[in-house]
């Protein structure tokens, strides 16, 4: 594996993807499949220079926006094929799955319940909640990361950890 | 000063901080190698360009399919024959139509029969005018000196 264009390299990339993979996982819902190609979608973008790295934040910050706006492009990718699925066809594929055993059982963990509230929070919140929580940055790096300002941000932070917090109690954890 | 309060965040939150540890430590058991997970991507992307040919000659030649098609279902219908233009036609006569009619034309057009020998007789009195053929003998003797 080569090394990247714009300065980023693929071994720096390695050393993030850890933190990345998590990130991915948490704006993909949990889905594992769907944080895996949006990663794989974000590295191709990066190893191939057309997301380029400028050095105006730190790299993890710089690469975590990219995820995230791999993932807020193919949502609306996906919205537009649901979209002309229901125009042209018959009902399409089911939108919510039933969970099979596997991830029944996965669901029991104190993890998974976590994830589950977290589910429950508007996106905005979720990702700042993540950002600060998961990925130990500050409230200012995480409105950066999402788009918003510091002010905004540390207002989705303050009622988001207040909603979880309560979702968590009702789920006995 | 706490590792929480540094990173901007209120007080109260260990319990939150625990539950994200936890989840952060199962994500990472899970994660995808970093190598495997980029050079399934570089085999995905090349997948599609390894089929752009061949989707681009199936949508040309169904375009030209299309085309034909339009082009054929859009061409007007043959009108039917109206009965009076053919009568119109076959009445037609040419402007010069008169100098064919000939005296004795009718001896080209027809057959002699055996016995009949008609188109011998000359008329004597071809080239005279109408009114001084039809004079009766006896009127001419009369006129004589």
């Amino acid at each position: 594996m080569g090394s990247a264009a714009a300065g980023v390299s693929a071994e720096e990339l390695e050393r993030l993807h850890p933190d990345a993979f998590g990130w991915a996982l948490s704006l993909a819902g949990g889905d594992r499949s769907e944080a895996e190609e949006l990663l794989q979608s974000a590295y191709l973008r990066i190893l191939t220079g057309t997301a380029r790295f400028e050095g105006r934040s730190r790299l993890r910050t710089w690469l975590f926006g990219v995820v995230r706006t791999v993932c807020r492009e193919r949502r609306r990718q996906a919205a537009v094929r649901r979209l002309a699925r229901l125009r042209w066809l018959a009902p399409g594929e089911p939108v919510d799955p039933a969970p099979g055993p596997a991830e029944l059982a996965e669901r029991s963990g104190r993890a998974a319940r976590t994830r589950e509230a977290l589910a429950r929070l508007s996106a905005r919140q979720r990702e700042v909640l993540h950002l600060v929580f998961y990925q130990e940055l500050t409230i200012e790096e995480a409105g950066a990361v999402v788009g918003i300002s510091a002010g905004s941000a540390r207002t989705h932070y303050e009622r988001g950890k207040q909603r979880l917090r309560r979702l968590l109690a009702e789920e006995g954890t | 000063m706490s590792e929480s309060e540094e990173n901007g965040r209120s007080t109260g939150t260990e319990e939150l901080a625990q539950a994200f540890a936890q989840l952060r430590a199962e994500d990472r058991r899970a994660a995808p190698s970093f190598r495997d997970l980029v050079e399934r991507g570089v085999r995905a992307s090349e997948r599609p360009r390894r089929f752009a040919w061949a989707a681009r000659a199936a949508v040309a030649a169904c375009a030209l399919v299309g085309l034909a098609l339009g082009l054929l279902l859009a061409r007007p219908a043959r009108e039917p024959v109206v009965e009076g233009v053919v009568a119109e036609l076959s009445g037609w006569r040419s402007p010069t139509a008169f100098l064919l009619d000939t005296p004795g034309r009718e001896l080209a057009s027809a057959l002699p029969r055996l016995g009949d020998f008609g188109y011998l007789v000359v008329d004597a009195h071809a080239g005279r005018p109408k009114a001084e053929r039809a004079e009766p003998l006896k009127q001419r003797k009369e006129r004589r000196p």
